[in-house]
């Protein structure tokens, strides 16, 4: 069941409450990695990642019972990842979530050498550029670019409307589009 | 027009691999400089950011139904109460030692970040935890102090920076 790409999220609650353990581990390799990196992007240094990762499933395993299944569960993970990270940025003050941070990024390396330094110093640019928009911004701008979120989605993550996500967005990419072109 | 409609299906097209760029969209791709430096934009964030971000999933997987299986059964029935009461005292207390000192100082008016900041500790708190706390202190001023009742996960971007400045003095 670990790599189990069929089952609804929901089947997989559902087992889990009935007390199948596997099912817990499908969902954390189903949402893990997704996690992870928009963790990353917040500024959680991968050192944390997987404190804050085990953090966010052991929170929503545990309080499963508030779950209410008309919000996704994804929506429902991300919300509580959105928590997890602010503790740890709490936790960790002046070195976190909305001081994005560069000195942990790296791009997948190709066989030129020239084409990763390239590349590394773009990502360096967007992400001092991701530090000067506005917190909406940024959250979805990486929960739509990063993620791949639909605006209805990233609305419920944020508590706001796709409409204005969507706003959000553009505005984001109108300032980030400066660092690639 | 199709600027927008390319601009909606950037970030499907870069993470879905059923989905991909029709041949009038790539000629438009390759000669708008506008759509172009956003799909760069989005490429760069979505294929090139992971490399950090990777996790030992069945470690995390292992940590987590440890942590699961050690939870005692009575956790949300007996512990959580508790936890409250004791943050309870905490709140009243901090009241008290808020209240003596509005009372040597007559003039200064009492004012929730005052109260908040006299627990330094509370910046420490785990959401959930605050939560607990917002159940049982006394709102003295709704602009910074959520609505009882409210989750922090349901508080505005100035609400929240609103409420961490107050905590954080």
């Amino acid at each position: 069941m670990e790599n189990d790409t069929t089952t609804s999220d929901e089947a997989l609650v559902t087992a889990f409450r009935r007390g199948d353990q596997s099912a817990a581990t499908a969902l954390v390799h189903r949402y893990g990695r997704p996690l992870a990196r928009f963790l990353h992007g917040r500024g959680v240094p991968p050192s944390d990642l997987e404190d804050v990762v085990q953090e966010t499933f052991f929170k929503a395993f545990r309080s499963l019972d508030q779950w209410r299944g008309d919000a996704g569960f994804r929506r429902w993970l991300y919300r509580i990842a959105l928590n997890a990270g602010r503790d740890h940025w709490r936790r960790s003050r002046g070195r976190g979530m909305d001081h994005v941070t560069i000195e942990h990024d790296t791009v997948e390396g190709t066989s030129n050498p020239e084409l990763d330094l390239d590349r590394h110093d773009t990502a360096a640019r967007i992400r001092v550029r991701l530090g000067t928009l506005t917190h909406m911004q940024r959250e979805v701008f990486l929960l739509r670019a990063q993620e791949g979120l639909e605006y209805p989605e990233i609305a419920g993550m944020l508590g706001t409307t796709p409409g204005a996500a969507r706003v959000h967005y553009h505005h984001a990419v109108r300032r980030l589009k400066e660092c690639v072109a | 027009m199709i600027c927008n409609i390319m601009s909606d299906r950037m970030p499907g097209v870069a993470h879905d691999e059923r989905q991909e760029w029709s041949p009038g969209e790539r000629v438009h791709l390759d000669s708008c400089p506008r759509c172009l430096a956003e799909w760069r934009l989005v490429q760069e964030v979505s294929l090139g950011w992971g490399n950090s971000a990777e996790i030992d999933l069945d470690a995390v997987a292992r940590r987590v139904q440890l942590r699961l299986t050690n939870q005692r059964p009575v956790d949300s029935s007996t512990v959580r109460p508790v936890r409250k009461w004791v943050v309870g005292l905490a709140a009243a207390a901090a009241l008290i030692v808020a209240v003596g000192s509005s009372a040597l100082a007559p003039r200064q008016a009492l004012s929730t970040p005052q109260v908040v900041s006299i627990l330094p500790e509370l910046g420490d708190l785990e959401t959930d935890e605050l939560e607990a706390l917002f159940e049982v202190i006394p709102v003295a001023n709704r602009t910074v102090l959520p609505p009882l009742g409210a989750g922090l996960s349901d508080l505005s971007d100035t609400e929240l920076e609103r409420l961490l400045a107050a905590m954080e003095g």
